[in-house]
């Protein structure tokens, strides 16, 4: 019995060496599409040079549709990187933010507040947990466009993107407001495992010097009071600053008609200029940033707002919605 | 109401797949584990609370329908049983001449207690799965507007449900004893790896070997989990992969040319044998885990050379049951044989029996569609198959004197693989229907591959918008070629499991790591894949 055991062992052993080495090759050398990197844009932060982002925004849809790291270092000096995917969980959230403390250092991280609400089930999160841990089952579906170069070259992620994780949307489709953030006593509950990993956030800023801020973009679809009162209450609880800007009409004067791309479900470019000026403001006004506009290390930071005020799309086709 | 949400009921849907992470990385090694950590005398009890608790977990409240099934059949049971017993003492203690009308006394109350009990059951299964069915048919041939009963089905009940009436038919017939022991009873009728897809066991085929079984053996385990390994194969490789072209063509077929059409039919064809052989796989793998020998539910169907033939090998153990409980009672009762002997006499030896067949014949296909779902499409797909093998019945005599004129010999390879794959083309288009979104769009879809046969519209743009590339097609090809091998040899009556035991151990892990290795890059999961349910576990 005990050289069966002895024999499960070494088989599990070199299935294991066997698992890395393809895990190896299937791994993505660089963080763009070509290379095989998913969702390239919320991973387009592993390409900036080491320590230069300032303040790391995190979220699903909301997040990349509302906040322009261009227009806050235009007005403002200070650099950002929208991590933010289509229907990100927060368990998602958690391990982007885990992966750029590792070449970062941000001193704010926003997290944008939808996706606090979004539940999800342990059969989403294991796939996605072991697909961390084990290359080869996220990347498996590589075997269709490997290249020689998979086989040998070193995992390098050179990729400096040039929309900084913002997408672009210059569609209008005015939204319905009759219903928008109408006072009311109720709260909606928070799921208790998303409270969790705001807690672990929390931490992990804490443990990196940084500060954990929650912000809720203004949409009208999506919003209500009774979220801004649950949001609110987890915040006060754990001590975290909440930023509700649909109840900030005055500094951020979203209009409805103009600055929705979808009917009041994200912002367009108007709309997210709005947010990220009063955003840069506000960040400004925490003292904790330089102004780099001048900064010779950042000057590839102006290139980059030259394409954005020239209304270049650069990234876009790399973008996934 | 505390207790129930903190045991999930009916939360986890996904534990109906074998092959969903849930299933395979927690439930399964669970079950293994928990088993394997109970005394001897426990074990029996430990699969018996793992069945019921993956059943209470897939289908929460519903675990009541599956106790009905247990609790009547085994009452009824040991009621036929007693009858059985009564009428055995009053036949010995009675006169020779009085014993014939003891015995038909006793034979009408244990007919009597066997139509509650079957009818019960199926009862439950034809009100929750076919009201709905019904009702819309009243409705729409009457013009009236009852409203449509949409009832929530419990997870495996048109598996254990025949299960059940076996058992019943079993006692009564005296194939097996009444089962005085309720959990051997609840054990036969939930064991978990079988109860979503089946095979649909018989008594005496599995209820003493799962009350028995005993340690779980290295053997056993590691032939189990190389078993569920194949089977992992045929479903995440071949079968999730067609998903995506099969679903595209089948639910807008009307956009697609004939030859699309025809080609989604094989690709369909091919998907539902990797996926419900495949479950079947990883049903007999555990079970062999535990010690239990399942039987086999497919015996390489695609080298049939009639449709008879086919049905012996796919999907067995319905084909039995129907066989057994419909096909033989219907034939062998006194209106049947007596209408054979008239047949017979008029119509000959070869076509006489043919009357009173075709009527049992009727009634196995008629079931036999019915039961996979409550729709005309499947009523359609019976039909087609109770006409295909009654033809070929009718017309055996007339083929067999043109193949001797043409010299045509059926043992000659070539004519076996013109039947072979004649075969082929005609369970092809059974599936086609079969699949089909209504008997409508079957229809429709097979007038277009009559008249449209042409396949110039399926290029890159096409199999893009359908979310499946040459390399996928390929990789298919490959494992289906794989899959082909294994099953030649194995109706050469190479054993390659067999031979594979007996290789030395670098040659049989190098198999077992190419395997694994090739599920986990090949498999169709992740993302950009939906996870695709078995497909067996709708019917």
């Amino acid at each position: 019995m005990g050289k069966k055991i002895l024999s499960g062992i070494v088989f599990f052993l070199i299935l294991l060496v066997l698992i890395a080495a393809a895990s190896y090759v299937v791994l993505p050398k660089n963080n763009t599409r070509e290379a095989g990197m998913l969702t390239p844009q919320a991973n387009g932060f592993l390409g900036e040079p080491e320590n230069t982002i300032d303040v790391l925004f995190l979220g699903n849809s909301e997040s990349y549709c509302g906040f322009v790291p261009l227009e806050i270092w235009k007005e403002q000096g200070i650099t950002s990187y929208v991590c933010g995917s289509s229907a990100q969980k927060l368990y998602q959230t958690e391990q982007y933010l885990r992966s750029a403390f590792r070449n970062q250092s941000p001193k704010i991280v926003i997290l944008e507040t939808l996706a606090v609400f979004v539940d999800y089930g342990r059969t989403e999160v294991l796939p996605d947990m072991a697909g961390e841990w084990v290359p080869l089952l996220r990347y498996h579906d590589r075997w269709k466009s490997l290249r020689a170069e998979d086989w040998y070259k070193p995992v390098r992620y050179t990729h400096v993107r040039g929309d900084k994780g913002y997408h672009t949307f210059r569609e209008i489709e005015p939204a319905d407001t009759t219903d928008y953030m109408i006072p009311t006593e109720e709260v909606r509950r928070v799921p208790s495992k998303n409270i969790r990993h705001i807690q672990n956030m929390q931490a992990l800023c804490q443990e990196h010097g940084a500060q954990l801020v929650l912000v809720s973009v203004p949409s009208t679809a999506n919003w209500n009071q009774a979220n801004h009162n649950g949001i609110a209450a987890v915040a006060d609880s754990l001590g975290i600053t909440y930023l509700d800007l649909n109840l900030m009409p005055e500094e951020v004067p979203i209009d409805w008609e103009t600055d929705t791309k979808d009917k009041g479900d994200h912002m367009n470019i108007t709309g997210a200029r709005k947010v990220s000026d009063f955003m840069g403001q506000w960040l400004a006004e925490t003292g904790l940033f330089e102004d780099k506009r001048s900064w010779e290390a950042y000057s590839q930071w102006n290139v980059f707002l030259q394409e954005y005020l020239e209304d270049k799309e650069v990234d876009k086709t790399d973008f996934d919605k | 109401m505390r207790i129930f949400s903190l045991l999930q009921a009916g939360k986890h849907a996904t534990l109906t797949s074998f092959f969903s992470p849930m299933y395979l990385a927690f439930f399964l090694p669970a079950c293994i584990l928990f088993y394997a950590v109970m005394p001897k005398r426990g074990k029996k009890y430990a699969l018996l609370l793992e069945s019921l608790g993956f059943f209470w977990l897939v289908s929460g409240q519903y675990i009541a329908w599956l106790l009905v099934s247990i609790v009547s059949i085994w009452g009824c049971g040991l009621w036929i049983g007693w009858i059985q017993q009564k009428r055995d003492a009053a036949v010995k203690a009675a006169e020779k001449p009085q014993r014939k009308a003891i015995k038909q006394k006793y034979l009408g109350y244990t007919r009597l207690v066997l139509a509650l009990a079957a009818l019960g059951n199926l009862g439950i299964l034809l009100v929750l799965k076919y009201s709905g069915f019904f009702v819309q048919n009243v409705n729409s041939v009457f013009g009236l507007k009852i409203s449509v009963p949409a009832y929530v089905m419990p997870i495996g009940i048109s598996f254990y449900t025949l299960q059940a009436i076996s058992y019943l038919f079993d006692v009564y017939q005296g194939t097996v004893k009444a089962d005085r022991n309720l959990m051997r009873v609840a054990l036969f009728l939930s064991f978990f790896p079988q109860i979503v897809e089946g095979p649909i066991c018989r008594y005496n085929q599995t209820a003493d070997q799962l009350w028995n079984a005993g340690q779980i053996r290295y053997d056993n385990l590691t032939l189990g989990l190389q078993r569920i390994g194949f089977g992992l194969m045929k479903k995440l490789v071949v079968a999730d992969r067609l998903n995506t072209f099969v679903e595209g063509v089948f639910d807008q077929y009307w956009e697609f040319q004939g030859g699309v059409i025809a080609i989604a039919a094989v690709c369909y064809t091919i998907q539902l044998y990797m996926d419900f052989s495949g479950s079947m796989d990883a049903v007999t793998g555990m079970a062999q885990i535990f010690g239990i020998t399942m039987p086999e539910n497919f015996k390489r169907p695609f080298f049939s050379r009639t449709i008879s033939e086919f049905w012996t090998r796919w999907h067995v153990t319905l084909g039995t049951w129907f066989k057994d409980y419909i096909f033989y009672p219907v034939t062998m009762s006194k209106p049947m044989k007596k209408l054979t002997g008239a047949a017979r006499k008029k119509l000959g030896n070869h076509f006489g029996p043919l009357v009173a067949g075709a009527i049992a014949l009727f009634c196995v296909w008629f079931c036999n569609g019915v039961w996979h779902g409550a729709a005309w499409s499947f009523i359609f797909f019976g039909m087609y198959h109770f006409a295909l093998i009654l033809g070929g019945s009718l017309i055996a005599p007339a083929v067999k004197k043109l193949n001797e004129k043409i010299g045509f010999s059926p043992e000659k390879p070539f004519c076996h693989l013109v039947q072979v794959l004649r075969t082929c083309v005609l369970v092809v288009i059974g599936e086609l229907f079969f699949r089909a979104a209504g008997l409508r769009a079957g229809m429709n879809m097979f007038g277009r591959m009559v008249t449209d046969f042409r396949f110039s519209s399926l290029n890159a743009a096409l199999l893009e918008a359908l979310s499946i590339d040459g390399a996928d097609f390929l990789i298919v090809g490959v494992t289906v070629l794989i899959v082909f091998v294994i099953s030649l040899l194995n109706e050469k009556g190479i054993c390659v499991r067999g031979s594979l035991q007996k290789k030395p151990t670098p040659v049989r892990w190098a198999v077992l790591y190419a395997l694994i290795l090739y599920i986990i890059i090949f498999g169709a999961y992740g993302v950009g894949y939906v996870p695709v349910d078995p497909m067996y576990a709708n019917f």
